[in-house]
């Protein structure tokens, strides 16, 4: 509105005069629409509106006529050129009013009060028209009446005047008062919208704040309920981790102690087998010891009685011969059967080595049954020493 | 240290058992008895028609040998050589048996049959049947003693080979000089040569056919050859100075000599179908009695070049003389064994000379013979015995000694001293 009023001051002033006097005629055309009858005398009131006039009069008084008739000439003209002027205001202001209206349609109340001052000021016109047709009319009749009302009218005018000036004043006062109050009013309202506004700033900001609080704190509690997710889904991991390294560890911890378990036994079995196996071992190393000690004691035997039955004969050089016989014999140690199976390529060795068999039958054997299989076939290798 | 022996031991226990269970039991025998081998030959059924004992002529081969036991048994007469009872013998201690039997073909004709056993093994090892003239038949019965060595012994009998020898005898005041041949065993001896002369050095040709000898019959040196078979012999040298000690090369082509043709003797080689003869020895020292290396290529002699009698050795394709007996002032006489590898040679201990074998390889040196004055040994063909001569009751013997030096054996000679016998080599013919 402002802006409005800094845009087009004249507009403004001009509206605000057109106002106040549209606040006048209405007051006044109150009084006159009521009592119409009663409204002639009280004419002037009306024209006491016009200041001028008054002040006319009274210059009239100390004036001679022809200044009188050229002040009502120069009246009339005045009235002409301000009814002209008036005119042609109007229609300025009816421009204006009009380029208000175009340019403020949404002023629509101001458009119908608009019209009724135009209804009004038509009526006024219409007013004046008859008042001036009354005037020309009574102007004869008028002048002693004229004279006395003018009197009385002065003073009625001037008490009128005084009036209204008073009332013009309180009116002003009013006007101001109202104006101020308005103005205190509007700056309340103002400031009530401002501080609505900033109030509804300071909410909204508020909620903004809040909202962005809220958010933030969404925000956060997302990001937090993401960490979280996050991190519990981490742990989670973590945990199905743990619990599947705690599972395998569990399990090779289970397989481990099985295996041991399994080795343990193994070891068991191995350790009783073995002792068993050494038992054995030992009993038929025993055995073997005892079947090696008569072994070696009857081949000791053997030797020596195969050794006092080779006769060599004396000058054959033995060097460089020798010859492996194989000799069964029987349980009772007599030979069966002597026959070299490597000759040393001298037959009379060869045959001495024979003959030493035969000659020491029957062999010294051992009684045992089972030691007779290791003498049964034996092999005898004849190697002089010498 | 002990641990491993233990364990060594161990292990040596484990093979054993396994050895045991998998392969016969295995003994060494290394010692037996060294011994003359056992046998028993009694004499042979021979009609009775024959005056001479051919089972005595083997025993006694046999014995003389020195490798045979002869034991004697109580002599079964209704024991055939067809069916023997070898049991009996097994009983009677007998290891091998020799049965014999003599059968008249005519009056003039034998056949000597024989078997040989070995009874611990039960069976027969040799069986001959040998058609034999009657003055053959000791001839036969060393055959017999040849084949039966050589079965039993493994090595070539010598009983049907010859000695030839030097005898001297008195006769007459004068004293008589013959070379003289007979069997193995001394007997049958036969005159060769006889002269008033001194007769020296016989030496067998490698056939066995000829004698090379040395005869002063000229009062002077002189050598001959002479056939065994015809008597007809050869002068084949007859040098100034000395003629003497021939050596045969084993192929018989050469002989060796030593010649002193008025100087000092060395030992030449004369080619025998030539009578080319090449100086083999060149020194003012005695180079003499020359004998020749079984392959041929080499000369054994005995020089006193270095002071005294010592063998030397020379090669035939000439060069390096090399000396091969360093022990003892004397060592001469020379004889190479068949095979190669033994001199045998007269040695000197202390005062008496002896007859000593030296191994070529070894370089070792074994006195064989016992005596005062032995000489003259000579190898018997399969090497085995040494003839030599040796003095007994101030007569001059032949003797045999194994070469191990455990057999000895005097010959039994005729009449006379007997000087440097020589054996034949194995009858060629």
């Amino acid at each position: 509105m402002w802006k409005h009023i800094q845009q087009q001051p004249v507009a403004f002033i001009g509206s605000l005069f057109l106002h106040l006097l549209l606040i006048v005629v209405l007051t006044l055309n109150l009084d006159w629409i009521k009592p119409k009858d009663s409204v002639l005398p009280q004419l002037p009131i009306v024209h006491a509106k016009l200041f001028d006039e008054s002040v006319v009069l009274e210059q009239l008084k100390q004036q001679p006529l022809d200044v009188e008739n050229k002040r009502q000439a120069a009246e009339r003209k005045k009235q002409q050129q301000e009814k002209e002027e008036l005119q042609r205001k109007k229609a300025e202001q009816e421009k204006k009013r009009k380029a208000i209206e175009h340019q403020k349609q949404a002023q629509a109340d101001a458009e119908r009060k608009r019209k009724a001052i135009e209804h009004q000021k038509q009526a006024q016109a219409d007013a004046e028209r008859k008042r001036k047709a009354i005037e020309h009319q009574k102007q004869a009749q008028a002048d002693a009446e004229r004279k006395r009302k003018a009197i009385e009218h002065q003073k009625q005018a001037q008490a009128d005047a005084e009036r209204k000036r008073k009332a013009e004043e309180r009116k002003k006062q009013e006007q101001a008062d109202a104006e101020r109050k308005r103005k205190a009013e509007e700056r309340k309202k103002r400031e009530q919208a401002d501080a609505e506004r900033k109030r509804k700033a300071e909410e909204r900001k508020k909620r903004e704040q809040a909202d962005a609080e809220r958010k933030r704190k969404a925000e956060e509690r997302k990001k937090q309920a993401q960490a979280d997710a996050e991190r519990k889904r981490k742990a989670e991991e973590r945990k199905k981790r743990e619990q599947a390294d705690a599972e395998r560890k569990r399990k090779a911890e289970e397989r481990k102690k099985q295996a041991q378990a399994e080795a343990k036994r193994k070891a068991e079995e191995r350790k009783q087998r073995e002792q068993l196996a050494r038992e054995k071992a030992l009993e038929e190393q025993l055995a073997q010891e005892y079947q090696q000690q008569q072994v070696q004691y009857y081949g000791r035997l053997i030797v020596q009685t195969i050794n006092q039955n080779w006769y060599r004969p004396l000058g054959l050089s033995t060097h460089g011969l020798s010859c492996l016989m194989s000799v069964r014999v029987d349980p009772q140690g007599k030979v069966l059967s002597a026959k070299v199976i490597r000759s040393s390529g001298n037959q009379v060795f060869d045959r001495s080595a024979e003959k030493a068999v035969y000659r020491a039958s029957p062999l010294p054997l051992p009684q045992e049954q089972e030691l007779y299989q290791q003498f049964q076939e034996l092999r005898f290798n004849f190697n002089p020493e010498v | 240290m002990f641990l491993s022996q233990k364990l060594s031991v161990v292990i040596i226990g484990l093979f054993w058992m396994v050895f045991v269970s998998s392969a016969p039991l295995t003994l060494e025998i290394t010692q037996g008895v060294v011994s003359a081998v056992p046998i028993t030959i009694p004499d042979f059924n021979s009609d009775g028609l024959v005056d001479q004992n051919l089972a005595q002529i083997i025993r006694d081969d046999l014995r003389r040998s020195g490798r045979f036991q002869l034991t004697t048994t109580a002599n079964l007469s209704d024991q055939t050589i067809e069916q023997p009872d070898i049991a009996y013998w097994r009983q009677q201690g007998v290891e091998n048996l020799l049965l014999g039997q003599i059968k008249k073909i005519n009056p003039q004709e034998y056949e000597v049959q024989f078997r040989v056993f070995d009874v611990i093994r039960v069976q027969q090892i040799m069986g001959f049947t040998i058609p034999s003239p009657q003055r053959y038949l000791r001839h036969t019965a060393h055959r017999i003693s040849d084949l039966i060595y050589e079965k039993l012994l493994g090595q070539k009998g010598v009983f049907t080979t010859k000695i030839a020898y030097i005898t001297s005898y008195r006769q007459a005041d004068k004293t008589l000089y013959e070379l003289q041949i007979a069997d193995a065993d001394g007997q049958q001896a036969q005159s060769t040569v006889r002269s008033a002369k001194p007769l020296m050095s016989p030496a067998w040709s490698p056939d066995g056919s000829k004698l090379a000898y040395v005869s002063f019959e000229n009062r002077h040196s002189a050598i001959y050859i002479q056939e065994l078979a015809t008597g007809k012999r050869q002068k084949i040298t007859a040098f100034a100075g000395i003629n003497g000690a021939p050596a045969w090369s084993p192929d018989g082509r050469y002989l060796a000599l030593t010649l002193s043709k008025g100087n000092n003797p060395d030992i030449y080689i004369l080619q025998l179908n030539t009578g080319q003869l090449q100086q083999l020895t060149r020194h003012h020292a005695i180079d003499t009695e020359a004998v020749w290396s079984p392959d041929g290529r080499s000369i054994v002699f005995t020089s006193d070049r270095g002071g005294s009698p010592q063998l030397y050795k020379i090669s035939m394709q000439g060069g390096g003389i090399q000396r091969l007996t360093f022990e003892g002032k004397y060592n001469a006489s020379a004889s190479f064994a068949p095979n190669g590898k033994l001199l045998a040679f007269v040695h000197q201990v202390n005062q008496d000379f002896r007859i000593a074998v030296l191994e070529l390889s070894s370089k070792q040196l074994k006195i064989l013979t016992q005596g005062k004055l032995d000489e003259s040994p000579s190898f018997a063909p399969n090497g085995s015995m040494i003839l030599y001569a040796t003095q007994a009751q101030q007569n001059g013997i032949v003797a045999a000694v194994s070469v191990d030096g455990q057999v000895h054996q005097n010959l039994r000679v005729q009449q006379g001293s007997v000087r440097e016998p020589v054996w034949s080599p194995y009858d060629k013919r």
